[in-house]
Formats: structure tokens, sequence, C-alpha cells
């Protein structure tokens, strides 16, 4: 056999069926597949004995002849087509006539390939090869897909594991009556959002809220580093500056160039009705009070984590008494455009902010966050092209 | 929207000015590697980042950024950003980015 046509070693294993009604044409076949190194074929004189070998026997190829004695060729094509486990099946047709009537009729019912008798050894193995490859490489393709989305599905219920779990959430409510809503939807399989809290003492939780540059695998991976960072970070000292500047140190030396994270890093005192907090570049969080349409905004001026060594950040404090709110939100809040390409913007976002809140003393049993996404997501073009994370931390009005 | 990052060039008296406008974002792959490749191949001393054209710039480009400013660090050349508007400005002004590279105003 010449070389380039006979069966690499890889393909010396496939399945080859050859439905024929002429003995003599289906010795002949038999034999240059042989020749090219192939194993047995499997040989069939009738459309009816095929259909039902291939209910057991699942070929990597067939080799039909068009002109069958109990069911037409073409039928049989159509037939083979329209069933789903032979729909992607590599069909050589093969066929004494040489009208192109019935080649473009052949082709048109799904035939891979088309040879017409007789056909030389080495057409045949060159044919019967490159439909081979074909389809091992489309079948390698879909397994790696396969592998690669499985892979992912993993890394999100990883990453999903990373964030606060209801038993904590329920914990941060018990020990310092503060209710916690939140809303988490990565853009991607994978986001680079990342949140949570951390009991410090009876007074003092810890809260902090981060958003890397980007979104999907690289961004995700961060997210990681810095869970794993705050995991092992000593909060002893409650003080946000402290705790931003050790991040900062730590991540500069860990994220490739070009990536980093802004945060929000606050200490919710219920003892002394304050947040103590620094932050750096992210979205301007929203402290107030339920039933007061008078809010503030905190101060988010600082360096992003990772943008190097040796960054200072500012203390911040913000009063946080009975009936107080909290609202952070990643900037797919305010970047996100709806269908005119509008952006929402920080002043769009407020909009979304004090509506809830008026909408609030109408409904009162609804949460102010269900509110504002509410609005949001009828005016959003969707999907968003970014991470969407919202928080919101509320303490119950104090008596009187 | 015009979408897509482009820039024009020019160069003078060993300053190179370069105005930049559309989007600078995680979408633009493109136009950024061609503006990276700019400040690489740059002749000049002194590199001028021109933002007043910048329409849009998200997180993400801000990071690229950073990029251009390591580029023109390895090759000793002396960066600016000039002119941001709106949103970029505020971008920048809340990440303290005049602490990484100089922000001149239009």
């Amino acid at each position: 056999m010449t070389e380039g046509t006979a069966a690499p070693g890889a393909l010396r294993g496939a399945r080859i069926m050859v439905i024929d009604d002429d003995r003599t044409a289906q010795r002949v076949v038999d034999g240059m597949l042989r020749a090219a190194g192939y194993g047995p074929p499997r040989l069939h004189g009738s459309a009816a004995a095929a259909l039902e070998d291939l209910e057991v026997w699942r070929p990597d190829l067939l080799l039909l002849d068009l002109h069958m004695p109990d069911e037409d060729g073409f039928a049989l094509l159509r037939r083979l087509r329209a069933a789903p486990r032979t729909a992607d099946l590599p069909i050589l047709v093969q066929t004494g006539s040489t009208r192109p009537e019935d080649r473009d009729r052949a082709f048109a019912l799904g035939a891979t390939d088309f040879v017409s008798k007789p056909f030389s050894a080495v057409e045949l193995a060159a044919r019967v090869r490159i439909h081979l490859e074909n389809r091992r490489l489309i079948t390698t393709l879909s397994e790696q897909t396969e592998r690669i989305r499985a892979d992912l599905a993993l890394a999100q219920e990883m990453q999903g594991a990373l964030l606060p779990t209801p038993a904590l959430l329920e914990t941060i409510r018990g020990r310092y009556g503060v209710s916690v809503h939140h809303h988490f939807a990565p853009s991607d399989e994978l986001g680079g959002d990342l949140w949570g809290v951390y009991p410090i003492d009876d007074a003092r939780f810890a809260f902090y809220a981060v958003d890397f540059a980007g979104h999907g695998l690289s961004a995700a991976l961060n997210t990681f580093r810095i869970h794993t960072l705050f995991e092992t970070l000593d909060l002893s000292s409650a003080d946000p500056t402290v705790h931003m500047t050790a991040l900062n140190e730590a991540l500069s030396g860990l994220l490739p160039p070009g990536q980093y994270a802004t945060i929000f890093l606050g200490v919710f005192d219920v003892g002394a009705d304050v947040v103590r907090y620094a932050a750096a570049g992210c979205p301007e969080p929203f402290i107030g009070r339920r039933g007061d349409l008078r809010f503030r905004r905190c101060v988010v001026r600082g360096a992003p984590l990772g943008f190097g060594r040796g960054k200072t950040y500012e203390a911040q404090e913000a009063p946080f008494p009975a009936g107080a709110f909290f609202f952070a939100y990643s900037d797919a809040l305010p970047e996100s455009e709806d269908d005119y390409g509008a952006m929402l913007d920080d002043d769009g976002v407020e909009d979304l902010l004090r509506a809830a809140l008026a909408a609030q003393m109408i409904e009162p049993e609804r949460t102010a966050l269900d509110l504002i996404l509410e609005r949001f997501f009828e005016h959003a073009r969707q999907p968003l092209g970014d991470d969407l994370t919202a928080i919101w931390l509320s303490r119950p009005d104090g008596p009187g | 929207m015009s979408g897509e990052l482009h820039y024009e060039a020019d160069s003078r008296d060993g300053a190179r000015e370069v105005f930049v406008s559309g989007k600078l974002s995680i979408r633009d792959a493109a136009g950024f590697e061609a503006l990276l490749q700019d400040v690489r191949q740059a002749e000049a001393q002194r590199y001028v980042l021109d933002l007043s054209r910048l329409e849009h710039m998200d997180s993400a480009g801000l990071g690229k950024l950073i990029l251009l400013r390591d580029a023109a660090r390895d090759r000793g050349l002396e960066i600016a950003l000039r002119g941001p508007q709106g949103r970029v400005k505020r971008l920048l002004d809340l990440s303290r980015f005049e602490d990484e590279i100089p922000i001149l105003d239009a």
C-alpha cells in the first residue's frame, strides 16, 4: 500500500461496515481494506440486516452501495441521517452509476463522500483514511470540550464555596443583629468578584468586597488567591488600613502585571455604632438609614491592590447605628448599558437606591436589594458583560 | 458608541503624543496590543497619552494602562496621561492613578 493511504496505527482498530448486495464487490472491498491495514470489516448484503447490526455494532465508518435489492440506498441514507446514533457517522457512498444527479442527490441526503465503481485500492484506502481521521479528531475535540466544561463546572462550584455560607450569615445576624442580603452573578462561568464576612469579637466583624479586573479564568484564580490571604489575615487589630496594607503587600508579589483588584474593607462595630473602613478604587458604597432618603457615599479613593508595594490607605469612618444600612456593589451596576447603549453611571445607582428606599416605605416586606435589582434588570441589556455582586447589610430599628 | 480602541500619533522634539479614542476595555485586545507596540518602539524621551477623546474605560482598561506604564519604564521612557474626561477621569481619580502615571490637564 502506498505511503499516506495505509491505515496509521491509531486507525487500525477502526470499525468499518460495508453494505453491498454484490458478493463479489463485498470481497473486493474486504480485501482492499485488509490490505490497507484495517481489521476485518462487517459485511452486509441488505439494508435490513445492516440496520439490525447497527443497533449493536457501532461502526466508525460505513461504506454504502446505493443500489440495494430490499431498500433503495438513498432511502437508507436518509434513515441513517435521521437517526441520532448514525447522524454523524461518516458514510462513504459507492455506486456503479456515473450520473452527476446521483452524486448530487447522495450528498444532499448526507453522504460524507462518494466513490464511483470501479475504484482502485489506493483511492478507497485514501478516502477511508481521511474520514476516519476526521472522525477521530472530532471525537477527540468533543471529548476535550466536555472535559473543559466539566472542569469549569467544578471550578465554578469551588468558587461558590468561597462565599459566606448561610450558616455564617446566620451567625452574623444572631451575634451582631446585622442582616446580610446578597446577589452574586458571574458573567462567565467564572468571575472576578468575591466578598466575605469574618467575626472578630462580640461587637465587631469584618466585611470585604473585592473585584479583580476582568473576568473568566484569570480573574477567578485571583479570587482564590485573595480568599486564602483573608483566611490567614490577622484581624485582631481590627484596623482596616493595616489589613489593606497587608493584603496589598502580599498581592503585589502574587499578581501578574496589569492585574489588580478594587476593594472595600470595613470593620462594623455594633457596640460603637460605626463602620471603620478603607477602600481602593471600588464603586462607592452607600450608607444610610432605612426610611431616610438622605444617605452618604463612602470615600473610596485609594490605590487598588496589586498596583505595587508600599501603598498606604486612609482610615475612614461612618455612623452605623440601629436602623442603618450599608450597600456595596460591583461596577457592573453603574457600567452596564441599556438597550440604547447608555450606562446607569454613579448617579443612576443613586437614583435606584433612592427609588428603592421610597418603594420600601410602601412595601416594607420587600428587601431594598430586591427592589434595586428588579429596577436594574428592567433596563440593563442582558446578559451583562461583567460580574455583578451586590450586598446589603442592615441593622434593625432601635427601640422607640 | 464607536467601540474599538484607535489611536493617532504625532512625534516631535523627542516627545511622542498619542491620541486614543474609542473604548479601553476588556473586549478590545488588538487595539491595545498595537498601542503597547507603539510604546515599545517609540523613538522619544517623552510619551504623552492623550485620553481626552477616550469615551469609555472599564476596570480592565486601568490594568492595561499599568502595562503601558511598565513597558515605558522598561525603555526608560517618561510617560504621562493627559486630559481624561468624565467617567474615565473619575476611575483614574478613585484609584489614585496619579501616583502611577502623572496626569496632565488637557
